[in-house]
């Protein structure tokens, strides 16, 4: 039928085009498309998970759209108090266990915190570097804090942006203080001992990101 | 295939196209309100519409709606490149628009949408899954189910780690 052409057209059958018969369907059997379509406007990622604990098709539909076929929701804002995030666009505040104080930074979803702190607020010595966490998802990546690469940039350093490249690197724009301070790109393969910091001027560093 | 693209610049919305439900209602409606569907559209184009539309999965109660719908916004079509558009007609589709998606029940909306998404209107589309993710706003997984007739077929343990898995989207 859908390649009949003008002088071919031996029924006098009416056109059916194909499809499943949806039209008796319930909201229970929502397709992933239109599941797409609906969470695409729902800009709340509390409502987004809320809306995959409702039943087991709308659980699935939210699986495979997951990573890619959504606009990302609004992100979260981390309130002052500890473990609390206030949501876009509602507002509505959200509490996440955090055995860590205010972090350092952030990128889609993962917090950056310094391991130190972090012991010291929990009552121990606690080692160097630093901590990365989901706190959603409750995944972690320890982060090394000792350095290696031009002996300028390898004085305490602290971290001004924060890039999650993959669960295989990570990087972050750091201010050094060492040789006159300045900014540089650091570069880390979470699981590894070191991080690379490249020297190089501020301006230059920004302007080629 | 001459003849064919003859018809198609003969573009007055004159000629008439039969839609068929799946309960068997007949709409007759003119090819300017039938295009505003992606897939009659794409039919027409081809040529394929002279012995009727049959729409196997959208029902006559649902396609009554749809043409209701496809004959209001026939003009605003037609008049999309005219910008000396009248703002009274743009502000009577925005009325006939919002009366359409809040008056639905449920059940209807959610075939709506399927009709919509199938037959490929974009803006109503647009418009009915908007009110679906209007609904949903700041509700609780169980309040959604209420709002959507949807049942809980989790198992206990299921639901529980779900819960535990989201904690924080409980913790109101």
């Amino acid at each position: 039928m859908d390649v009949d052409d003008d002088d071919a057209r031996p029924t006098k059958r009416p056109r059916a085009a194909a499809a499943p018969p949806a039209w008796s369907r319930s909201w229970s059997d929502l397709p992933v498309e239109i599941a797409g379509e609906i969470l695409g406007r729902v800009p709340s990622f509390a409502d987004r998970a809320r809306f995959s604990s409702a039943c087991r098709q709308w659980r699935l539909a939210a699986a495979e759209l997951h990573g890619g076929a959504l606009p990302p929701p609004l992100p979260w804002l981390v309130s002052c108090y500890k473990g609390a995030f206030d949501s876009l666009p509602y507002g509505d505040r959200h509490y996440l266990a955090l055995d860590s104080p205010a972090c350092l930074a952030c990128d889609g979803g993962w917090l950056l915190f310094d391991r130190r702190a972090a012991a010291a607020v929990a009552g121990g010595g606690g080692g160097g570097g630093y901590l990365l966490k989901k706190p959603i998802s409750k995944a972690d990546m320890e982060l090394p804090g000792s350095l290696s690469g031009p002996p300028a940039a390898t004085a305490e350093m602290k971290i001004c942006k924060l890039v999650v490249m993959s669960r295989d690197l990570v990087a972050a724009i750091v201010s050094t203080s060492g040789g006159g301070g300045g900014r540089a790109v650091a570069l880390c393969r979470p699981g590894t001992s070191s991080v690379v910091v490249g020297a190089s001027p501020a301006g230059r560093m920004l302007t080629t990101s | 295939m001459a003849a064919a693209a003859a018809e198609a610049t003969t573009d007055g919305g004159g000629k008439m196209i039969i839609l068929i439900s799946a309960d068997g209602k007949r709409f007759e409606v003119t090819e300017a309100v039938a295009s505003q569907s992606q897939l009659i559209s794409n039919m027409i184009e081809d040529d394929c519409t002279e012995n009727g539309v049959r729409l196997p999965n959208v029902d006559g109660d649902i396609l009554t709606m749809v043409v209701d719908y496809c004959n209001m916004h026939a003009g605003d079509a037609a008049a999309a490149g005219d910008t000396m558009k009248a703002s009274s007609t743009e502000e009577e589709l925005k009325k006939f628009d919002a009366e359409l998606v809040q008056a639905l029940e449920n059940p209807v909306l959610f075939k709506l949408i399927l009709a919509a998404n199938f037959l490929n209107i974009k803006s109503l589309l647009d418009m009915t899954c908007q009110r679906v993710a209007d609904m949903m706003s700041g509700k609780t997984p169980e309040q959604m189910r209420e709002t959507f007739s949807i049942e809980n077929d989790f198992t206990p343990e299921e639901e529980a780690a779900i819960r535990q898995e989201n904690a924080w989207a409980f913790d109101d």
